[in-house]
Parts: C-alpha cells; sequence; structure tokens
C-alpha cells in the first residue's frame, strides 16, 4: 500500500480544524466542514473529525452519518477501521470506542489487530488485567510485535507488582520475556569506548543512533567535552576526515576527526562507494552535520537524565577516574553512570558483578570483553556475562531511581 | 505542508530513487543501504525540509515509517498553532 495523499487544501483544513478543537470552537469548525463539503473536499480525516465535532454539540444523527462516511472510505481494510478507534481513545471517549471496536471485531473476525487496540483502550481505563486478556488473545492469531512493547510496558507498570491470572500468563511468556529484555537495553546510552556494547544492544533487538554507537574519544577529553557544555564539538575548524584502511571491511574510510576533543568516528564512506562527483571537502559538511546531530541528542539525554549511560573501558580507570566523568555528566543533568571494566583475575566465582560507588555511578564487570586475547567466545562477545551485568545494574538503577522506568 | 508528502521527497532523495513508495510499516533495512548512518540523514533531511528541529526523545520513538511521519506532523501541527497565536 502506497502513502495515501490528502490534497493541500484538505490538509490545510484538517489543521484548522484540529486548532478549532484545540481552542474548543465548535461552531467554527461545523463552518470549516460545511466549506468542505461544498467544495467537494473529501478525506477520511475530516470525517472522523466531523463525527467529534458533532458528538460535542450533542448531535448524534449526524455524528452517526460521519463515522459511517468515514467507514465506507475502505471498507475491507481492518487498519482503517481501528483509525477511528485510536481517534476516539485519544479523544478519550472511551464508550464509542468500544463501541466501534466490537462492531469492527465482529466484522473481522479472524484479525489479530483489533486486539492490541482493545488493550491500548483498556490500559486507557487503567484496566490492566483485561488488557493483558487482549494482548493474550493477539497470540492466538498472530505474534506479538514492535507495535505492542508500550503496551507491554504499560501493563507492567500500571500493575505495579501485583499481577492477576492474565497479566501473569502474559509476562511468562517467552516473547513478552524478550520483549521486556529489549525495553531494558533501551534504557542504556553507550559513551564508547568502542562499539562491543552496541552490538550487544543490536542483539536485544534495539539499534542505537548514538554520539558513540561508532566513536571515541579518550576519557579526559570526554570529561571536558560534557564540563563545556559541548562549546565547540564538530565546529569546522577542528573538524576534519582522514583516508584510513578499515580492517574489517578492507576498503580505505575517511575517518571523521574532532581535533578539539579527539573525537574519532567511522563514517562508513569509502572511495567505493561516494558518488563520483563527491570530494573529502564536499564530504566533510555532511559528515560535521551528522555528527553535530548526534551530539545535540546526546547532549539533550544528559541535560534530561533518563538514560543509564554506559563507559566501557579496556584499560583500568581508577574510582577517581571514575568519579570525574560523573561530576562531568552531573553538570549537564541528574545522570547515572555504569563504567563496565573487564573482571580481576583470580575474582571470586559468583560474585555481585558491580561495585556501587554511589546511587548513581557503578563500576561493573564482564568475564571477557571481545578483543581480548583470551576470549574464549572470539569472535563473539561473552554476551551472557554482559547480561548479567546489565540485568543486575537495571535493577539497581531502577530501585534507586524509579523515574527510569519510562514507557 | 504535507509530512506524509515530505517525507516521501525526503526517501526519494536520500536514495536517489524518485519512484521510491513508502508503507507506513517499513522499517530500517527495508530499503538497500538503508541503516542507522542513513537515518541521521534522513532526519537532517527532515529537518531542513519542514523548518523543524527534533528532540532526542522524539528520535528514540521513531521505529517505523509510520513514527517519523506522525512526529513530523505533530510538530508541523504545533508550527501552525504557534504560528496562529
Amino acid at each position: 500500500m502506497a502513502l495515501f495523499f490528502s490534497t493541500p487544501k484538505a490538509d490545510d483544513l484538517i489543521t484548522e480544524i484540529k486548532n478549532c478543537l484545540k481552542r474548543q470552537d465548535t461552531s467554527q469548525a461545523i463552518k470549516l466542514l460545511s466549506k468542505a463539503e461544498k467544495k467537494n473536499i473529501f478525506h477520511a480525516d475530516l470525517f472522523l473529525l466531523g463525527a467529534k465535532v458533532h458528538g460535542l454539540q450533542g448531535d448524534s444523527l449526524n455524528k452517526d452519518l460521519a463515522l459511517r462516511r468515514f467507514f465506507a472510505e475502505d471498507e475491507r481494510d481492518v487498519l482503517h477501521h481501528l483509525k477511528a478507534v485510536d481517534f476516539f481513545i485519544t479523544e478519550k471517549d472511551f464508550s464509542l470506542a468500544q463501541i466501534l471496536l466490537d462492531q469492527i471485531k465482529a466484522q473481522f473476525p479472524l484479525s489479530a489487530f483489533p486486539h492490541p487496540r482493545q488493550a491500548t483502550l483498556h490500559c486507557a481505563q487503567e484496566d490492566y488485567e483485561s488488557a493483558s486478556q487482549a494482548l493474550i488473545q493477539k497470540q492466538q492469531y498472530g505474534k506479538l510485535d514492535d507495535r505492542d512493547i508500550d503496551l507491554v510496558h504499560q501493563i507492567r507498570k500500571g500493575i505495579a507488582g501485583n499481577p492477576l491470572t492474565f497479566t501473569k500468563q502474559l509476562f511468562s511468556d517467552k516473547q513478552v520475556r524478550e520483549i521486556l529484555r529489549r525495553y531494558c537495553y533501551e534504557r542504556f546510552e553507550s559513551l564508547g569506548f568502542d562499539c562491543e556494547f552496541g552490538f550487544i544492544q543490536r542483539a536485544n533487538g534495539r539499534e542505537p543512533l548514538s554520539l558513540f554507537r561508532w566513536g571515541a574519544m579518550p576519557i579526559d577529553s570526554m570529561i571536558a567535552l560534557f564540563t563545556n557544555q559541548f562549546a565547540g564539538f564538530a565546529e569546522p575548524q577542528s573538524s576534519s576526515l582522514k583516508l584510513l584502511l578499515n580492517q574489517a571491511t578492507g576498503y580505505a574510510e575517511y575517518r571523521y576527526f574532532d581535533s578539539q576533543y579527539q573525537f574519532e568516528a567511522h563514517t562508513f564512506h569509502t572511495k567505493k562507494n561516494i558518488a563520483i562527483t563527491e570530494t573529502e571537502e564536499t564530504l566533510l559538511p555532511k559528515v560535521r552535520a551528522h555528527f553535530a546531530l548526534l551530539a545535540r541528542k546526546l547532549r539533550e539525554d544528559l541535560e534530561d537524565g533518563s538514560k543509564v549511560f554506559l563507559y566501557k573501558s579496556e584499560k583500568f580507570i581508577s574510582v577517581d577516574q571514575c568519579k570525574a566523568l560523573h561530576a562531568a555528566m552531573q553538570t549537564l543533568g541528574p545522570n547515572k553512570l555504569l563504567v563496565v571494566m573487564r573482571e580481576p583475575k583470580n575474582a571470586p566465582t559468583n560474585n555481585t558483578p558491580y561495585l556501587i560507588i554511589e546511587p548513581s555511578l557503578v563500576i561493573g564487570y564482564v568475564d571477557y570483553f571481545w578483543t581480548d586475547e583470551d576470549n574464549p567466545h572470539k569472535p563473539n562477545i561473552s554476551l551472557k556475562s554482559w547480561d548479567n551485568l546489565i540485568q543486575h545494574a537495571y535493577h539497581h538503577f531502577w530501585v534507586h531511581f524509579p523515574e527510569l522506568d519510562i514507557t | 505542508m504535507n509530512a506524509k508528502k515530505g517525507v516521501l521527497k525526503v526517501f526519494r532523495e536520500a536514495f536517489a530513487n524518485p519512484e521510491l513508495e513508502l508503507t507506513p510499516a517499513m522499517v530500517t533495512g527495508d530499503i538497500r543501504g538503508w541503516d542507522s548512518f542513513k537515518n541521521v540523514e534522513i532526519l537532517l533531511a527532515c529537518e531542513a525540509e519542514f523548518e523543524i528541529r527534533f528532540r532526542s526523545k522524539e528520535i528514540d520513538r521513531i521505529r517505523s515509517i509510520g513514527d517519523l511521519i506522525d512526529i513530523c506532523d505533530e510538530k508541523l501541527t504545533a508550527k501552525t498553532i504557534s504560528k496562529n497565536q
């Protein structure tokens, strides 16, 4: 199915009517709807807005008529029908949403799509047991997918540790446990030193978009970057590209460098894959814009404080250095830091894989890094050890900072 | 400005394919050459196309083309409202 494009006139009218509704000006909204009718502008969203406006005015006849016209736009598409349910859930008209949903279930008895909407509707009414039942029903028709992640988390948060029959059944499901694992990994953001943790996140269903996913800088420079509030990073005067051999691909790749903070990153641009019209001079501004956006994103995350930042160090770094990095991060926001190092040799087995320096600063240990000479999993990652650490660390931070648990 | 049309324009330019069609359910990897690096290029192009600025949390919410269109749409509506006030 290609995207459905509405006419610019319909778009403008939809925006204007939405604005009227925000101002609670239903009479102006009615005038705009009539104007659309007169000009023969028909669009599914206009019918839904019409149903809403007529409903607000207590005009049930025209409300039903608008809904009928909405459904007639694409009678055979269940997703089109469900748009009406979404609309009325958003508008908090739960009884109408339930009536429409029951009609849709009767019309499309073999479709899995109505069940997550049913769960959404129950969650909106804080009935998490029924929401769990709806997701279990969906599994009878097909697997849960990415679109259901937020629902699973809403339910988990909503039950507040007191699951009933269906919730227990839902959370004992393997697929749901995978979704929860992915959610845990989404709460972490890598600060380097390399891309090992990015690959672990990828293995757990999260593809990170972050400055240090493919880039690295020395810890002292990172402390300066945060303390300086990112001033001067990715500026034209400090940015350059160098053609270097990428050991993994065997191709010469343009690497990005920021000289002020000794930042180095992959660009994956090679002489072979860039356009023939592209030169180092034309490529650099684009690459610089790329890293500037990622730096802006990281800065916002640090100011927001709703993620756990993870710094992996192959070399031993002292507690004082960890504290210095943590303190630099605190200049931007209320941040949580997990520093990951290799487990000291001869460490007792079954020990706790981390050391709490303070509630928001933890040093964690894994048995091997992927590049370690003695890594028995080489070239793979010691996923079990990493997962053990991440699960423990997530539990620690979640207990101390429940606000991390935001879906 | 129409979010769907704008996003389609951005994708057609990013992948140098004027015939490219999109569906709301498409995700990273569904088009040859569409990876996390391309995603940054697409976000920058959307910012330029719509004269908007994505927040980090908005970027984290984007899992599919549909999500990107929804966020652009929300930001365009918010821009129109603030312009009208």
